[in-house]
């Protein structure tokens, strides 16, 4: 619970303006229902009173008036009923006199009350002394009692209409003083009830514009909103909390949506670099396909070359042609290696195999012109490697390497095991490369349209790109391939084949 | 949006005063009407005392009874009046003194001319217990316990001697009795008068003395009549309102300077026509301190202390020279 006092001190609030006010209202209000309650309420007790004891008095005096009368009666006649209606009236006017006897008083009226009650006293003590001198037959001195009894009555009824006439004359002067404050107090509760009614009128004037005019803006900035103006300045007049709270939450909304909708640019534009980065993804597949497709047209009719080869082998044989046979068999060999898909995954040792497969071939073809050497560490055979990717590196050594050379072309081939896994060297000694593709090259910028023509040449239909694409998706690794060279030279290319870290994708 | 909080503001604070009003309103009806019922709610009187007197309408009465009031409720004492219309109608008188031993009150505060029935009924109150005091008027050779009052002989001369000091010649002079005096009764006439006459003998100034009781007749119209019918150098009138009655008749008449007047009372109107020397003097009793003293008295007697059975109220006299007005 908040203290009540913030309800009043709070300023700005519309639940604690109303209350307020409201409050205000209903005390002011209540002060001068109140006051004219309580106004009505003292007059009807002090005439009540006034009446109430003049009613008391009465039957007194009327009590007073049958006790002389039993009195007289009695004494006249000896009358036992008289002397019962006495005794009744006696007892009554007994009590009535304790009543009446309340001490004195500053109070005129309750004063000479207590007077009655007093002089009561000793009218009811001659009473009895009148009795007794009947009962003694001294006549002169009963009915001179007796007339003392009624001397004493006089003055109590005297007295009674003294105080009559005081109580009367009190609230008359009462009515008469009173009766214009409360004419004053009518005119005044008017001027409040229509001072209150003003008030009502210029509060809710003012509550209700202080309400309606921050509504108004916020739809206005609403409609700014709803035409893409977003860099609206939210101005906040200050009438009330919770108008403050809608236009701030307001203003707040609109950053908010001026937030999102530059968010969901830069979601927009993230989103097109990745289509772009897929594109580009897709294109890859696309010449990786075309590659298979290449490869695929070189498996035509696959079982008619091979079942022909091996005819051929046998006719070698029957011929005892040893070198043609062994021709077939390394062509063969190489051919049914070559035609397997790019997918698969062999070892180091079968891509050796299909490399000296190839060389053989080729040295039918090229004689003493062309020469393999082999630096093989037999333990690196079992490493695991994406097929034709040294058989299209030595392609090229001989297309574009040995082009236009006399020389004997050498190219050794060396593998060694290293920390992370194998490393393949493929050194010749053709006429090298120039700095400018090299560079190129080693920042993997391979010209894939230029390649495709001298893909022409190759065996695999597979470039340099292509190589190394797979060994980099094989591998995950981006350093994979690495070509040194010196123009005239040599040209040596490193492929890192990495253990444990295989990933086919 | 100022404008508007000026408005509620003015009507906030009218609001504000109107509420003010009315509850102060409010509070002073329920005072006035709660006055009439004070006697249910304060501490009860210890006391009650009548006081009987046959003077309830003059100016001496006047300052008397408020102070005798104030003192009783100091003292916690409550004053009933029972006022005497004919002093001589003895059953009126035996009346109030019977009502007064009925109601069992403690102590009498006589303010009457004295006579035979008073003193009987005096009797009657000493038979019953009751404490009498006499005051202005004594009663002499009545049994009452105490007197309080100037000396109304000394009163006399004071207002005597005050005469001849206005010129060397005999004068012929009006005296006006106020309505405490009663013509052929009382001890307090006859006393003023007797003092009076002594200073007249002493001094030899007065030629007449023509004397009237305001009782009887009003004090313009007497001196009216008086200076119509006769020659009159001076009037001496024991009654400050019979005082400016005469003042007014002297204005009148154009006869200020002419006619000496020596006036009752320090009443500010009076002590404002000294200065003017309209009125040439005025001799005071003091009745606040009468009223006082009274129901002192009273109280210490009904508390069994011992009282002197007479008690003098001192006279003054207020002239020009007493204000400080010659040199």
């Amino acid at each position: 619970m908040k203290p009540i006092k913030d309800l009043f001190i709070k300023k700005n609030n519309i639940r604690h303006k109303v209350t307020f006010f409201t409050t205000i209202l209903l005390i002011c209000l209540m002060i001068g229902y109140a006051s004219f309650f309580f106004i009505t309420l003292e007059f009807s007790k002090n005439f009540n009173a006034m009446f109430n004891q003049s009613i008391h008095l009465k039957s007194i005096d009327n009590r007073m008036s049958m006790f002389e009368s039993d009195l007289e009666t009695y004494l006249n006649t000896k009358d036992s009923d008289s002397f019962i209606a006495y005794l009744d009236s006696f007892n009554e006017l007994e009590s009535q006199k304790k009543l009446l006897n309340q001490g004195l008083s500053y109070n005129d009226n309750q004063l000479l009350i207590n007077n009655i009650s007093n002089i009561m006293d000793e009218y009811l003590t001659l009473s009895q002394k009148a009795i007794e001198y009947k009962r003694a037959r001294n006549t002169k001195k009963y009915i001179e009692t007796f007339n003392d009894v009624e001397r004493l009555s006089g003055y109590v009824d005297e007295i009674m209409n003294q105080i009559n006439t005081i109580e009367f004359s009190e609230n008359l002067q009462d009515y008469v003083l009173l009766s214009s404050r409360i004419e004053n107090l009518k005119i005044v509760f008017v001027m409040i009830t229509v001072a209150i009614i003003m008030l009502s009128i210029v509060f809710i004037y003012d509550f209700t514009y202080k309400i309606t005019v921050p509504i108004k803006a916020l739809s206005e900035y609403a409609k700014e909103i709803s035409k893409g103006n977003y860099n609206i300045e939210v101005k906040s007049e200050s009438y009330y909390q919770e108008a403050d709270v809608l236009i701030n939450t307001f203003s707040d909304m609109a950053l908010s949506i001026k937030e999102y909708i530059a968010e969901l640019k830069g979601k927009v534009e993230t989103e097109n670099k990745l289509r772009i980065a897929e594109i580009e993804n897709l294109k890859i597949q696309n010449r990786l396909k075309n590659a298979e497709l290449i490869a695929l047209q070189s498996q035509i009719n696959p079982h008619f070359l091979f079942n022909t080869l091996n005819a051929g082998v046998q006719l070698a044989n029957l011929e005892d042609a040893d070198k043609t046979s062994e021709f077939l068999i390394n062509l063969s060999s190489m051919l049914r290696y070559n035609i397997q898909s790019l997918k698969n995954t062999v070892t180091l040792k079968e891509e050796l195999e299909n490399v000296k497969s190839y060389y053989h071939l080729m040295k039918v073809r090229f004689d003493d012109q062309l020469v393999f050497n082999f630096d093989i560490d037999d333990s690196a055979g079992d490493i695991m490697m994406p097929p034709l990717i040294l058989q299209p590196i030595i392609e090229n050594s001989l297309i574009h390497g040995f082009e236009d050379k006399e020389e004997v072309g050498i190219i050794n081939i060396q593998v060694k095991e290293t920390k992370k896994g194998v490393e393949i060297i493929i050194k010749d000694n053709g006429k090298g490369i120039e700095k400018a593709k090299l560079n190129k090259l080693n920042s993997l910028e391979y010209d894939i349209y230029g390649e495709e023509k001298e893909h022409q040449g190759h065996s695999t239909g597979l470039g340099l790109s292509n190589v190394y694409q797979r060994l980099k998706n094989f591998y995950n690794s981006k350093d994979v391939i690495f070509i040194e060279s010196e123009l005239s030279k040599y040209t040596e290319i490193k492929i890192n084949l990495i253990k444990n870290e295989v990933t086919h994708v | 949006m100022n404008k508007i909080k000026i408005i509620e503001g003015i009507l906030i604070s009218f609001i504000v005063l109107l509420i003010a009003y009315t509850v102060n309103e409010t509070i002073v009806i329920q005072k006035n009407i709660s006055n009439n019922d004070i006697g249910a709610h304060e501490k009860k009187p210890e006391y009650h005392f009548v006081v009987i007197s046959d003077d309830v309408e003059s100016y001496s009465w006047t300052t008397f009874i408020s102070s005798v009031n104030d003192e009783a409720k100091d003292k916690s004492i409550v004053i009933e009046i029972y006022a005497i219309n004919d002093l001589n109608d003895k059953s009126e008188i035996e009346k109030a003194f019977e009502i007064a031993i009925l109601s069992k009150v403690d102590g009498i505060m006589m303010k009457l001319t004295d006579n035979d029935t008073v003193r009987d009924e005096i009797l009657k109150c000493n038979d019953m217990g009751i404490k009498v005091i006499t005051i202005g008027n004594d009663s002499p050779e009545s049994n009452r316990d105490a007197y309080i009052g100037t000396n109304k002989y000394n009163l006399g001369k004071i207002s005597a001697s005050l005469l001849t000091l206005q010129g060397q010649q005999k004068q012929d002079v009006l005296l006006i009795l106020g309505s405490e005096y009663k013509e052929n009764s009382g001890a307090s006439s006859n006393n003023y008068l007797n003092g009076i006459h002594e200073e007249i003998v002493q001094n030899d100034l007065i030629n007449k003395l023509y004397v009237e009781y305001a009782s009887e007749k009003r004090a313009d119209l007497i001196v009216n009549d008086s200076l119509y019918k006769d020659h009159i150098d001076a009037i001496i009138c024991t009654d400050p309102i019979d005082s400016l009655r005469a003042v007014k008749v002297l204005i009148d008449l154009n006869l200020v300077g002419d006619v000496d007047l020596i006036a009752s009372s320090n009443l500010p109107e009076i002590i404002e026509y000294i200065k003017k020397g309209t009125i040439q003097s005025s001799v005071v009793e003091d009745y606040e301190i009468m009223g006082e003293t009274s129901v002192e008295v009273l109280y210490q007697l009904l508390n069994d202390k011992r009282q002197s059975a007479y008690i003098n109220i001192p006279i003054s006299v207020i002239n020009k020279e007493s204000l400080g007005l010659v040199d």
